[in-house]
């Protein structure tokens, strides 16, 4: 099987399904919905600074969508091509990958979350997620699905 | 019962902490009884000062019986609690930390936080601590988890808590406390923090926890320390300028009236109101306070919140804002809640943020106007502002409003509403004068401000009783009438302002250094009103007295603050105690000002004195 990746449309449409994830997380914040904040986590493994921090975060986040636009593309061929509900699952079984394994091993990597067996420290005090990121919220998962699901629909029914 | 009292302290008990975005009250007790997080605004998160089961409180403090003595550590808002009980000495450390810039930068710091230090400096103290928070009014449902590592975390609809602390806080249903024993030379953290929208950052408690501490009082005392005033009563001075810089919302510049609501203005009564919103009635005050004693920076961001944050509703004004410019709350009660001991209802929201009161487009104009007499620019876009509320004034001046005081009734020709036009006119053509407005209709100001002087001089004028009187037509004083002569309408000295002195005295005096603001059927049970008490020593000052009575004046009313130095809006004539809202930044305001012209006159007679 070959695989014809068309960059442009990638770009593009990676571009606009990562600035759909981060204004949608941005919304279930505001609704208190959930206290994860992708960018503020990202952009303080770079800087303590929270004001440059969340900025840069932001930054970082959009460079991320595109590279995982690029998995969502490949994923999405092995599934029959590009199509909204191929890119749904896909977004699903992401978000399942981020609740269950990448929050968890978050505090081992993040040079500034403290973690739930040893606590804080001065030089690690940002609160860690916990199990699916539960310590930000109940709805936290949720929030993570809904957000990982529209971003793979955008880019199933668009991406050509 | 939780809280170990049947009702709350008296108000006076109370001392501030906060971070020039929300606030904090702590009682004598060690007790936080009112904040709201994380702004001024927001729905409270303790708040047992006015529903000692409802609203929620985290004591600290040791156990049995003790004595306590407290300060501020000078120059700053960080209050220290000292609790001496039979077996030994407890310090309590208590701050919300704020961080210079280059520090935010280097280090990641909690975005609110309270911290709470605690030093065993005698002997053997066991603690009575109880955690007891009660998010929204009381009214959110809350999930606590109590994790080892991390401490107790209270989550609610729109964001969380986490408590961290070196001592042992043990969960007990929906609160925790903790028993634990001090012994000399024992120093113990508890931090708690709020997250609204992102992860928390946690107190890493200790050096951490010394380190914020250190920050913080180096940040109060630097800003403290710039202050210029160098007049009598300079400690007062500064304990009100610090206490203003508390009321002070920093990212908009706002000033809010007091932290609290529903604080009674008569025991038992029903006179609770909502006060943490920015009122614009004392602007032109605020900004000859902040001038006066050398804060710029501050002062003009507030005259650029006046003149930009209230644009949704120009030209016309409301009486009030929220931090941000935005209409106040609408005015609710909290139906089920008991009140500051019993008096209620406690109201969220104010009722009056509609009401017409003319007299703040003068205090607005003229707390611009202090730009250009301290040598500051006014934009364009800022004389636009200041030309359209020039224009309604002219159209509207002769309007019936509410007037400075807010009664909830029928609209009335308020002789300080129509002073405060005279006063916007007067400051335009002021400012006109310094080249500036040059698009100002000279002549229609001119003959708008004379045919007010005229009504006043002419309909607010009692002649069988020699009184200026409050309303147009009227037999009764107010005590805002002292303000003609700060306001420059009618010499101090003038046989007309002596004769008002002297009638307010007589009929609004409630014992040395202490006014009423009026006097009515709705007056009973009110205290004496703090502001009043120092207009009219600025009255004094001013020429209306000696020096010397106007400082008996000044000194007199010193009496009343509380230990801390904090006023309320309201003194009881009787007892002394503090009534409404704690600590009012209006009665703070006047102190300032007072002081300043007590100063003012002070070197006048001193510069007088070689040339005699």
């Amino acid at each position: 099987m070959t695989l014809h990746i068309h960059w442009g449309q990638l770009i593009f449409w990676g571009f606009v399904a990562s600035l759909a994830l981060v204004g949608t997380e941005s919304i279930a914040q505001e609704l208190g919905l959930t206290r994860l904040n992708l960018p503020l986590i990202l952009g303080a493994a770079v800087t303590p600074d929270r004001d440059r921090a969340r900025a840069l975060g932001v930054l970082l986040h959009i460079v991320m969508g595109w590279l995982f636009s690029l998995f969502y593309v490949v994923a999405m061929s092995f599934l029959g091509g590009p199509k909204w509900y191929h890119g749904v699952i896909i977004g699903l079984a992401h978000a399942l990958f981020i609740c269950v394994i990448g929050l968890q091993i978050l505090p081992g990597i993040h040079p500034r979350m403290a973690s739930e067996t040893h606590g804080p420290s001065s030089s690690r005090m940002l609160e860690p997620p916990g199990f699916m990121g539960l310590n930000y919220g109940v709805s936290t998962p949720l929030a993570v699905f809904v957000t990982h699901a529209i971003f793979g629909a955008i880019l199933g029914a668009f991406y050509r | 019962m939780l809280y170990g009292n049947d009702v709350a302290p008296p108000i006076g008990d109370y001392g501030l902490i906060g971070d020039c975005r929300s606030a904090a009250l702590i009682s004598k007790h060690g007790s936080l009884d009112w904040l709201c997080w994380p702004w001024f605004d927001s729905p409270s998160v303790f708040a047992a000062l006015l529903d000692i089961e409802k609203g929620g409180f985290w004591r600290i403090a040791p156990a049995g019986d003790y004595t306590t003595t407290r300060r501020y550590i000078p120059g700053t808002n960080v209050i220290e609690t000292e609790f001496q009980t039979s077996s030994g000495r407890l310090r309590l450390t208590d701050c919300m930390p704020v961080y210079n810039s280059d520090y935010e930068r280097k280090n990641l710091v909690p975005d609110r936080e309270v911290l709470r230090i605690l030093e065993c400096t005698a002997g053997e103290v066991r603690l009575d601590g109880v955690f007891a928070p009660a998010p929204n009014y009381g009214d959110c449902r809350c999930r606590w988890i109590h994790k080892p590592q991390l401490g107790i975390r209270m989550e609610f609809l729109g964001g969380a808590t986490w408590l961290r602390s070196d001592l042992d806080w043990q969960m007990r249903g929906e609160y925790a406390f903790c028993d634990s024993a001090m012994l000399a030379g024992e120093r113990r953290y508890c931090s708690m923090v709020l997250m609204e929208r992102g992860p928390a950052v946690l107190s890493a408690l200790g050096a951490w926890s010394e380190a914020a501490l250190h920050q913080t009082i180096g940040w109060w005392q630097k800003w403290s320390g710039r202050c210029e005033y160098q007049g009598p009563f300079w400690d007062e001075v500064v304990r009100s300028i610090l206490t203003l810089k508390l009321l002070n919302f920093a990212p908009s510049g706002a000033l809010v009236a007091a932290p609290t609501t529903s604080l009674p203005e008569r025991l038992g009564g029903d006179l609770n109101w909502d006060y943490r919103y920015c009122w614009l009635r004392d602007a032109s005050m605020t900004v000859t306070a902040g001038f006066g004693l050398g804060y710029h920076d501050e002062t003009e961001a507030f005259i650029e919140w006046l003149l930009h944050s209230t644009n949704l509703t120009h030209p016309g004004l409301l009486p009030m804002y929220t931090v941000y410019g935005k209409r106040a709350e609408v005015e609710r009660a909290l139906s089920d809640w008991g009140g500051y001991r019993h008096s209620r209802p406690v109201r969220i929201g104010n009722g009056a943020r509609d009401q017409l009161q003319l007299d703040v487009y003068g205090e607005v104009i003229s707390a611009a106007a202090q730009l250009d007499e301290f040598n500051k620019k006014i934009d364009g876009a800022s004389a636009r502002v200041l030309h359209g509320i020039g224009r309604y004034v002219g159209e509207h001046w002769h309007l019936p409003d509410k007037g400075i005081w807010e009664p909830r009734r029928g609209d009335q020709q308020h002789t300080h509403s129509k002073l405060m036009c005279w006063v916007a006119m007067d400051k335009l053509l002021k400012l006109r004068e310094s080249g500036l407005l040059k698009k100002l209709d000279t002549e229609r100001v001119k003959r708008t401000r004379d045919a007010i002087a005229h009504q006043i001089k002419e309909k607010a004028w009692n002649e069988k009783k020699q009184t200026y009187t409050a309303i147009f037509g009227g037999e009764e004083v107010d005590a805002t009438l002292l303000l003609m002569s700060k306001h420059d309408f009618e010499p101090a000295d003038s046989p007309r302002m002596r004769a008002t002195y002297k009638v307010i005295r007589e009929e609004l005096g409630a014992g040395p250094g202490l006014l009423y603001r009026y006097r009515d059927n709705l007056s009973p049970g009110e205290g004496a009103f703090g502001i009043c008490c120092f207009w009219a020593a600025e009255y004094l000052a001013l020429g209306g007295g000696t020096l010397d009575e106007a400082e008996t004046e000044f000194r007199a009313i010193l009496r009343y603050a509380n230990d801390l130095g904090l006023f309320g809006e309201e003194i009881d004539p009787a007892s002394g105690a503090v009534l409404g809202n704690f600590p009012q930044g209006f009665t703070h305001i006047g102190l300032i000002n007072a002081a300043l012209t007590i100063a003012e006159r002070k070197a006048k007679q001193r510069n007088r004195k070689p040339a005699a």
